[in-house]
């Protein structure tokens, strides 16, 4: 696949971006200065009752019915989509220059949460790569407030048994369209290979291929960007952790001084100075 | 040798080059599918390699004609190449495909060079046929031993019905030239081309030809002409839009763009060309003397709905010009030799009382295309609009929003698409996808309308809506634009079949862009999600959100987005309310924001829409000044404390929270003079000052304009 296109920033963007985070950061101090009064959220969920149902007529369109006419659909921009940064550690390597597409088809939004944190525990590769994630499911909670960019393919038009060429087409087109430089595949198994045939396709020779059919699994690898303590105190506050009591205790046990590595009293020492500062 | 395909003519052409050409083929097509032949359209690359055009994709999708594929073995009866002009290399589609009859049509002068070529269409016995006398004259000076049939090819003339305008919405009056755009189309000189391609005032230009030179393609920009790729527009879509075509080359092009030409006759458009073309076209167009081109465009191009005794006479004349187009460009001939080329229609064929085979689907079906902003904004008043549709209107979401589960509750399909803040490219690189994907949606629903919400009407939404043939385009722009704001893309409103101005009450404050062209607008009361009977009582509300009934109710719903620092505004509100003895605090808040609120002891978050629906629940509210919330709270005469939201590109809600302070409705507060907040939130513990506030509110109260809006944009697609 063809990885051409120029990647441009747009300053009002960033701009935008950064004061996200700023407001973000703001939470912090409000939970301080609110400590008082916080206790766990109370939400009522204002929904229409709608007994209406959508009747929708669809088209095969020609591109997806003639798969060997060689004409050209539309026509490519030149310039390639950059994807967005988010809230989070993935993507924000100073590093960072190329597109990740994360397929995630046929996931559900807790699976997606465990994905995005698998990818952020990731190896370097991953972890200096922007994700643009491709899903099935609509409104992902966990990408939203990630801040994440994301695609969605609509069940009805292009995930069908008989959609598979439509699918194909979808995919190509947001490939190009995000200049994906290579794929990470975290979905049900098989759903994508069925759909656009061979994966080794979208994955440049040596770059990481990384395909995942069972439960993802977690791998301690250090992260390009130290963790936002900001951040991680905010969500604990948020998700109600802090007025749980505590399940659990850490405890460390000081080993006796072994001379001649040590000298007499080298743990009381060092344990004085922890303590002290 | 591969998969053998069944078609009984194969029209060979370059489906990604020249309008003239793919206008007339599908019109060839769409005869012969009338007959019963089945068609398949055979593209060759001759050109640029660009994108298919947008009338092939539209014939294609018809089922008027198919598309051969490469390796696809067919033998058909005949044959009708259109590339014979073009040609300068073997084309490989030849292949596999052979033909009983092959008519060479030669759209331009031959060239000897491009002799040797033709002999590779000999896939049967060929004859060829100009398509007008100077090409006829050239073939017969070659003196081959070639069967040169005895008629030209004239294009069928087919009326192209107006697009509907409204007698109260001023339009620009649109002038196109539509052609391959190379030089011999226009004037040699661009003195000559400002002299005849001036526009008069109250005319938009617009021009569609990839050839156009550099020079040429400037100096039309820089006097008010719009250029229009060849992909980008569908030539039955600009001529249902135009008034006059106009075609001036020096001296007769290798090449006419008839197909394009006859069709604005026959449709009784106003048609300026050179005397020199008179014989061919006949008198039904229009032949300037002395270059008097902006004078007859002045005096002819028919203003809708005036009915002067000048305008009565020029009808005279554009009827005189359909019928004579009739003769210049007639079905009948052309379909006797269709029949004998094709040794025999079947029988009823040729029968010209038959009923034109039109594929019509009872229910219409509108795309509502909501961009995300800041908040609910636009997509609330699509969501109102759409659920007021005429029955035989299926309304279809393309959103920008993240959340599209809130218009799937509402029994909408939904489909989401990045907005341009997903992505830190510049606006004008997304809009190029975005372009791709609208053009995707509005195909594969066959949509009948296009209904924009949004502030920026994109060149990627235009030319999204012009490449479909029959899809009417409208824009839902609500007034208010803040006194300093511009935008890049307000002259695209001219694109517009219909604008859809949803009512102001703070009108008479508004100094936006839009107040100087309210007269290319239908206006309508303000637009609601809900009408008030649609509102839980107070009794209702309070208990679905467990507020006690004899306890202070305040509502804080000062917007979403991140240009405002959310958190911390909303935490001042609250530390004052807090204060209150037994005020019961209710927050609006997105479950899935990126800033999530602190979860204050005792505050209610309300997440999802329409939030209105439990408005009698409150004494008082503290809200931003958007649109929605604005109007909701004053039709539904809910006290209110508004802290307009004043960040860049946002609508100027300071004069709409000005406005309500003004009328007794409301309390105005910015963020500078936030130390007023807790005098107003003791004002309005008051009940006294409630009442008041609330008939303050109720007078001035509108009614909701979402029927009218529906009732129009039906309209426009024909339902009455």
């Amino acid at each position: 696949m063809s990885n051409k296109g120029k990647k441009n920033g747009s300053t009002s963007t960033r701009k935008d971006a950064a004061n996200a985070i700023n407001t973000r950061s703001t939470l912090v101090t409000l939970f301080d200065e609110f400590a008082d009064t916080l206790g766990s959220k109370e939400r009522v969920r204002v929904s229409w009752p709608s007994d209406r149902i959508a009747k929708l007529t669809k088209k095969i369109l020609p591109k997806e019915q003639f798969e060997g006419t060689k004409v050209n659909w539309y026509t490519t921009p030149k310039n390639a989509l950059v994807p967005n940064m988010g809230f989070s550690s993935l993507g924000q390597s100073a590093s960072a220059k190329h597109t990740m597409v994360v397929a995630a088809f046929g996931r559900q939004d807790f699976d997606l949460q465990e994905a995005f944190d698998y990818l952020l525990a990731r190896d370097a590769k991953i972890s200096s790569s922007i994700p643009v994630f491709l899903l099935d499911e609509p409104a992902p909670k966990a990408l939203i407030k990630a801040g994440v960019t994301y695609e969605v393919f609509d069940k009805e038009v292009y995930c069908g048994p008989d959609q598979h060429h439509a699918f194909k087409m979808h995919f190509e087109f947001l490939w190009q369209k995000w200049c994906g430089r290579f794929l990470v595949d975290l979905s049900q198994k098989d759903f994508l290979e069925r759909r656009i045939g061979n994966i080794t396709r979208y994955v440049e020779p040596l770059q990481l291929h990384i395909k995942l059919k069972r439960a993802v699994r977690y791998e301690t690898q250090p992260l390009t960007l130290p963790c936002d303590v900001h951040e991680l105190r905010a969500k604990y506050q948020i998700d109600g952790l802090d007025k749980n009591a505590d399940s659990f205790f850490l405890c460390r046990i000081l080993g006796n001084d072994l001379p001649p590595r040590h000298c007499k009293g080298q743990t009381e020492q060092n344990l004085r100075f922890i303590l002290t500062h | 040798m591969g998969f053998r395909v069944s078609v009984d003519v194969i029209i060979l052409l370059d489906a990604t080059n020249n309008v003239e050409i793919a206008f007339r083929a599908t019109k060839e097509a769409a005869l012969l599918n009338q007959c019963g032949m089945r068609v398949g359209f055979l593209h060759t690359s001759l050109g640029s390699g660009g994108a298919i055009l947008p009338d092939i994709s539209s014939c294609l999708r018809s089922g008027e004609a198919r598309l051969i594929g490469r390796g696809e073995s067919v033998h058909a009866r005949m044959m009708i190449v259109h590339v014979a002009d073009k040609v300068s290399a073997a084309i490989p589609e030849l292949q596999n495909v052979s033909a009983s009859k092959v008519v060479l049509v030669h759209h331009a002068m031959p060239k000897l060079s491009q002799v040797a070529f033709w002999n590779m269409f000999a896939v049967g016995p060929v004859s060829w046929v100009p398509t007008n006398r100077w090409v006829r004259d050239a073939l017969l000076r070659l003196d081959m031993p070639v069967h040169i049939e005895s008629e030209d090819w004239r294009p069928v003339s087919e009326i192209v019905p107006r697009a509907p305008r409204f007698d109260d919405v001023t339009r620009p009056r649109f002038v196109a030239h539509i052609s391959s755009g190379a030089s011999e189309h226009w004037p040699k000189d661009a003195k000559t081309l400002l002299a005849t391609h001036g526009l008069p005032d109250g005319f938009s230009g617009v021009f569609v030809g990839d050839q156009t030179e550099d020079s040429m393609r400037s100096t039309l920009q820089s006097n008010g002409w719009h250029n229009f790729k060849e992909s980008d527009c569908s030539v039955t879509r600009l001529l249902s839009q135009i008034d006059v075509l106009l075609y001036l080359p020096d001296a007769p092009p290798n090449h006419l763009p008839d197909s394009i030409i006859s069709a604005a006759m026959a449709s009784a458009r106003v048609v300026i060309l050179p005397e020199f073309l008179r014989r061919h076209y006949g008198d039904g167009a229009f032949y300037p003397r002395d270059g008097r081109v902006t004078d007859i465009m002045q005096r002819l191009a028919p203003l809708a709905g005036q009915k002067t005794a000048e305008t009565e006479e020029h009808r005279h004349r554009l009827d005189r010009a359909v019928r004579e187009t009739s003769y210049y460009f007639p079905e009948k001939p052309q379909l006797d030799r269709l029949s004998r080329l094709l040794s025999k229609f079947p029988d009823d064929a040729l029968n010209l009382e038959r009923k034109k085979k039109r594929k019509s689907r009872k229910r219409k079906q509108c795309i509502f295309l909501t961009s995300s902003d800041v908040g609910l904004g636009h997509l609330s008043r699509s969501l109102a609009i759409a659920r007021r549709m005429d029955s035989r209107i299926e309304p279809i979401f393309l959103t920008m929003t993240t959340n599209t589960n809130l218009i799937n509750r509402f029994g909408f399909h939904a489909e989401y698409v990045p907005s341009q803040a997903a992505t830190p490219t510049t606006f004008a690189y997304w809009d190029q996808w975005f372009r791709i994907e609208l053009a995707d949606k509005l195909e594969r629903y066959e949509a009948d309308l296009l209904v924009y919400d949004g502030n920026v009407p994109s060149d990627g939404i235009i030319q999204a809506g012009f490449s479909q043939t029959n899809c009417m385009m409208s824009w839902v722009r609500r007034g208010m634009y803040s006194a300093a704001s511009t935008s890049t893309y307000i002259d695209n409103s001219k694109f517009f079949d219909l604008i859809l101005e949803p009512g102001e009450l703070a009108t008479s404050m508004d100094n936006g862009l839009t107040v100087k062209r309210r007269s290319e607008v239908r206006a309508v009361d303000p637009v609601l999600l809900l009408d008030p009977n649609e509102l839980l009582s107070r009794q209702s509300a309070q208990a679905e959100l467990g507020l006690e009934p004899d306890k202070l109710a305040v509502l804080i719903q000062i917007g979403l987005g991140s240009n405002r620092n959310l958190p911390k505004l909303t935490a001042n509100i609250v530390k004052h309310l807090q204060v209150l003895p037994n005020a019961q605090v209710v927050i609006t808040e997105a479950e899935n924001t990126a800033t999530p609120l602190p979860p204050w002891r005792g505050v209610k978050y309300l997440d999802g829409m329409p939030i209105s629906k439990y408005l009698n629940a409150f004494d008082f509210t503290i809200a931003s000044a958007g649109y929605n919330t604005f109007h909701e709270v004053i039709n539904y005469g809910v006290p209110t404390i508004f802290f307009p939201n004043d960040a860049q590109g946002m609508d100027d809600q300071t004069a709409r929270s000005a406005f309500a302070q003004d009328i007794g409705a409301g309390f105005h507060i910015t963020d500078a003079d936030i130390s007023l907040l807790p005098i107003a939130i003791k004002a309005l513990s008051s009940q006294s000052i409630r009442i008041g506030m609330r008939q303050c509110a109720l007078t001035n109260a509108s009614k909701n304009g979402a029927d009218d809006a529906a009732t129009t944009l039906a309209s426009l697609v024909g339902l009455k």
